[in-house]
């Protein structure tokens, strides 16, 4: 397996109090990862450290397997990033902030300028100054900065913070047009778990700088199989019923009067009048799948936020 | 180092800030129209009394009190806008050291301060040549050149302070405050321990530079005593040795945000 990134045992403390507790993350190359958490959970901090902004207290950092001493800097020219809000200069356009980008970058040729403004469908606010763009603008601003010179490994620290939902969408869909069309490694951070769930294929779950979940997409779906959810009004004599009368045994009472039955039912109706004939009064009966929201609600044991 | 340069003047382009460099260049010889202006006698004695030495002087007297303010918030925009825009996460993840931006910066913040004084010549010059029938002799201009010369790098050994201010406060109110601080160090100019107060060794250095001339400069007439110049020297040099060492170690090693 071909790791693009790996970070073996981070540690950053502030103040002492520890914002990222023993990290191991594991980015395979050509895959696009998704790194979540609430907000406050250590996502930037991480990032912040692969990106060598900030030191780590202890460990290590792996890219493109090879691990990074300090003021190293030639790996740099293979990363793109956006970390937090995307910085520009507001008294300079969209193609002199590239340009200052390509300027420090040391790329020879300016075209690139022109078709990475392209690929984010920025090519119609060329002439306007930064500080008339939407914040939405600016993040594609961001995104075609971070793509200017083809990096390998893509990091995007909340790339969808501010926009509405048809920008996250577009957002969403050019990330998943770079990983097919250049395999492009992305990693990309962000407390809106549907996002990650639409585009990953692997997700690691970070929850007060620990690390607690690292699993690849295929895995994730399996863990959440599909279930049956019931609402009844007496929850005590329904899971009498499917007991003894359906021989489920693999199901929970989540809350009173919700019941999630994960045994596999062929037959739905067949279930629904057993339950009726017992005299089960139940107001829905649906087929539904654990959300990664469910699955990181039951990790993190509590509400996400955002 | 070419390319970050290039990069350093395009990100200055349409910036306000660049009005600073006219207004440093302008306000001493304003300043000094007013003295001029301000004196008893009537104009067509003033034409053939005030002499070249005589502007050329008020001018850089006030020239070093307000100039080193004018660097100041100039120095702290360029480090700070970088914090204050997010643009340092990204300035910070190029393939070279943070050691090059921060010396294309401080070209950049020379290169402004050279400027502020050469327009503060240009623009003497031409007052000067409105206001005196006196010839301006080549040996007068020289002087004067020279000792501008003389306070770019005084200024320029000063402004690492400020440069320290800005990257550890991150903001641009602390350069601007420290620039404000360095124009009222004009009240304790005339005080013996005015060499120790780095706010005042920008005046000080041109009052010695200009006394050295040896000729009738009336600059001199606001002080005293001439100021103890070694003494001034001992805390240029530790001022500016304690910043720039401070700033280099700050600006390499800390962490961004």
């Amino acid at each position: 397996m071909e790791y693009v990134l790996r970070t073996h045992d981070l540690v950053k403390k502030y103040d002492n109090k520890i914002v990222v507790d023993h990290l191991n993350l594991n980015v395979k190359k050509g895959e696009i990862y998704g790194f979540i958490g609430k907000n406050g959970a250590g996502k930037s901090t991480s990032i912040k450290m692969i990106l060598g902004l900030i030191k780590p207290l202890e460990g290590t950092i792996e890219i493109f397997g090879e691990t990074i001493k300090p003021r190293q800097y030639k790996h740099y020219e293979r990363i793109g990033s956006i970390v937090d809000v995307a910085g520009f200069y507001p008294n300079l356009t969209a193609i002199e902030n590239l340009e200052i980008h390509r300027l420090l970058m040391g790329i020879p040729d300016k075209k690139c300028i022109n078709s990475c403004i392209e690929v984010v469908g920025l090519n119609k606010e060329t002439s306007k100054k930064v500080k008339d763009y939407s914040l939405g603008m600016k993040q594609r601003l961001g995104i075609a900065r971070a793509l200017l010179y083809q990096p390998e490994l893509l990091i995007l620290d909340e790339p969808t913070n501010g926009l509405d939902p048809v920008g996250m969408k577009e957002i969403r869909e050019l990330i998943l047009r770079l990983s097919k069309r250049s395999q492009m490694t992305i990693f990309l951070s962000t407390h809106i778990l549907s996002e990650v769930q639409q585009i990953s294929s692997t997700i690691g779950i970070i929850h007060k700088g620990v690390l607690i979940e690292e699993i690849c997409f295929e895995d994730f779906q399996k863990k959440n199989s599909q279930f049956i959810q019931l609402k009844v009004v007496n929850d005590r004599m329904a899971a009498y019923v499917l007991e003894k009368e359906l021989n489920i045994i693999d199901y929970s009472v989540v809350e009173p009067g919700v019941i999630r039955i994960y045994d596999v039912i062929e037959d739905t109706s067949y279930l629904n009048r057993k339950l009726i004939e017992n005299g089960i009064d139940f107001k829905e009966s649906v087929t539904m799948k654990n959300s990664l929201e469910d699955y990181f609600v039951n990790l993190t044991g509590g509400e996400i936020n955002g | 180092m070419v390319n970050i340069l290039l990069a350093e003047i395009l990100k200055l382009k349409r910036s306000k800030i660049l009005l600073l460099i006219p207004l440093g260049g302008l306000i001493p010889v304003l300043l000094m129209l007013l003295v001029y202006m301000d004196s008893q006698a009537s104009s067509i004695i003033k034409t053939y009394v005030f002499g070249w030495e005589y502007f050329l002087d008020v001018t850089l007297y006030y020239a070093n009190i307000t100039c080193p303010a004018f660097f100041a918030i100039l120095a702290g925009y360029i480090f700070t806008r970088e914090y204050q825009l997010l643009t340092i996460n990204s300035l910070f993840t190029y393939s070279f050291s943070r050691m090059k931006i921060f010396t294309a910066k401080m070209i950049i913040i020379i290169i402004l301060m050279t400027v502020t004084f050469l327009l503060t010549i240009f623009f003497t010059m031409i007052f000067g040549l409105l206001l005196t029938k006196n010839r301006l002799l080549p040996d007068t201009l020289l002087d004067f050149v020279k000792i501008n010369i003389e306070m770019v790098f005084i200024n320029i050994l000063l402004i690492f302070l400020a440069v320290l201010v800005s990257i550890l406060v991150k903001n641009i109110i602390a350069p601007i405050v420290l620039g404000i601080i360095y124009i009222f160090g004009y009240a304790v100019l005339n005080r013996s321990f005015s060499v120790y107060v780095p706010s005042c060794l920008s005046s000080l250095f041109a009052t010695y530079f200009t006394s050295q001339l040896g000729k009738n400069h009336p600059v001199m007439t606001h002080f005293e005593l001439l100021p103890d110049i070694g003494t001034a020297f001992h805390t240029l040099i530790i001022v500016s040795s304690v910043s720039f060492i401070a700033c280099i170690i700050y600006y390499r090693y800390s962490d961004v945000g």
